[in-house]
């Protein structure tokens, strides 16, 4: 193989591509092919190192403090489309809980004038139980509600979309 | 064979983890993704808008994007690969960029510390030739000319990114490397 078939060949390989078995044999014979693919290499190498995920893009500061990157995570942030962090999912209520307790509460004001307390409480108060009782009923169901959607408000923005654009 | 690069690598690996990480919601490990990627956003956003303000709100919008869409990534490409045709797209659909691409070897200052004068000089040649390989080519293909040599992408992941075919991508960057050689061979004769 002559030395510009041999080069031709090498230069037609892709990067990280195994350098054929006639191009290998004729380098190890021909010292000024060998010196020409070294400096080949050395370019290559030193024209890439600087945006080289592995060494030149570590950045000297930690990521977090780059300023562009921090103005992306603020973006994100402000958009609300953050994941939601599994290591805090620990600390929450489950949506079955939540559930279990809302049928509980209703059932409970559901029963209650029929229980012996309610049967007390109109014997005593007659018509005028009926008032309070329905502001506490409205007032429980609304405490509860607004518990159960400021604990998941992340759920409701990124099902109804309540975010600014990005 | 033109293959692209190993998806089982320490590289692409640990980019994975730090995906996973991100959508499980560690910010701090999307902070460390976009820090290692930070810099070929910034030279791919300057290579289109040659204005380093716009680069840099080029890198912002990568980003958010590369964020958003992480969910999406099944790790069938390299993920440098998947973040670089996302970065490719956002600028190609820009209405801030020029009209043509312009190399990083053309107006991009690359400094790396670790140069040594013989590195540096090495560089010039390469740089000069890259130049002058670039003079003849169409503006589609410069970029593909800047993966191959400053972003370290084989023809396969280059082709993916862009969409041109891997044949015309390899045509280009030979002739570059025909260039590349013929340069370093007077360097060392002068």
């Amino acid at each position: 193989m002559t030395c510009d078939k041999a080069f031709t060949r090498y230069l037609e390989l892709d990067k990280n591509e195994r350098v054929p078995f006639q191009v290998t044999l004729h380098l190890i014979g021909c010292p000024a092919c060998r010196t020409g693919v070294r400096r080949l290499t050395r370019a290559e190498h030193s024209l890439a190192r600087p945006l080289s995920a592995r060494t030149g893009a570590m950045p000297a500061a930690p990521a977090a403090e780059d300023a562009a990157v921090r103005a992306a995570m603020e973006r994100i942030a402000a958009s609300g489309l953050s994941y939601p962090d599994v290591r805090d999912s620990r600390g929450r209520v489950s949506m079955t809980r939540w559930v279990v307790a809302g049928c509980a509460l209703v059932a409970g004001f559901a029963i209650m004038p029929a229980s012996s307390m309610g049967e007390w409480s109109r014997l005593v108060f007659g018509d005028a139980y009926y008032l309070p009782f329905s502001i506490l009923c409205g007032v429980a169901v609304t405490v509860f509600g607004g518990l159960f959607i400021g604990s998941n408000i992340d759920f409701f923005v990124k099902k109804f979309g309540f975010h600014p654009s990005i | 064979m033109i293959g692209k690069t190993d998806l089982s690598g320490k590289g692409n690996a640990e980019d994975l983890a730090l995906c996973r990480d991100a959508i499980a919601g560690n910010k701090d490990a999307f902070a460390a993704l976009a820090g290692k990627y930070r810099k070929r956003i910034f030279g791919l956003g300057y290579g289109f808008f040659r204005n380093a303000d716009d680069a840099e709100d080029f890198v912002q919008d990568v980003l958010v994007k590369v964020y958003v869409s992480l969910a999406t990534f099944r790790g069938e490409s390299q993920f440098s690969t998947w973040l670089m045709r996302i970065a490719y797209n956002q600028a190609i659909n820009s209405v801030k960029r020029k009209r043509e691409y312009t190399s990083l070897a053309e107006d991009f200052e690359i400094v790396d510390p670790g140069d040594n004068p013989e590195d540096a000089h090495l560089k010039d040649c390469s740089l000069e030739a890259i130049r002058e390989a670039l003079t003849t080519l169409p503006e589609r293909y410069r970029a593909c000319v800047d993966m191959y040599f400053f972003y370290d992408m084989p023809y396969a992941d280059i082709s993916e990114v862009t969409g041109l075919p891997v044949n015309t991508i390899k045509s280009h960057v030979f002739r570059a490397k025909k260039l590349l050689r013929a340069r370093l061979d007077e360097g060392e004769n002068e």
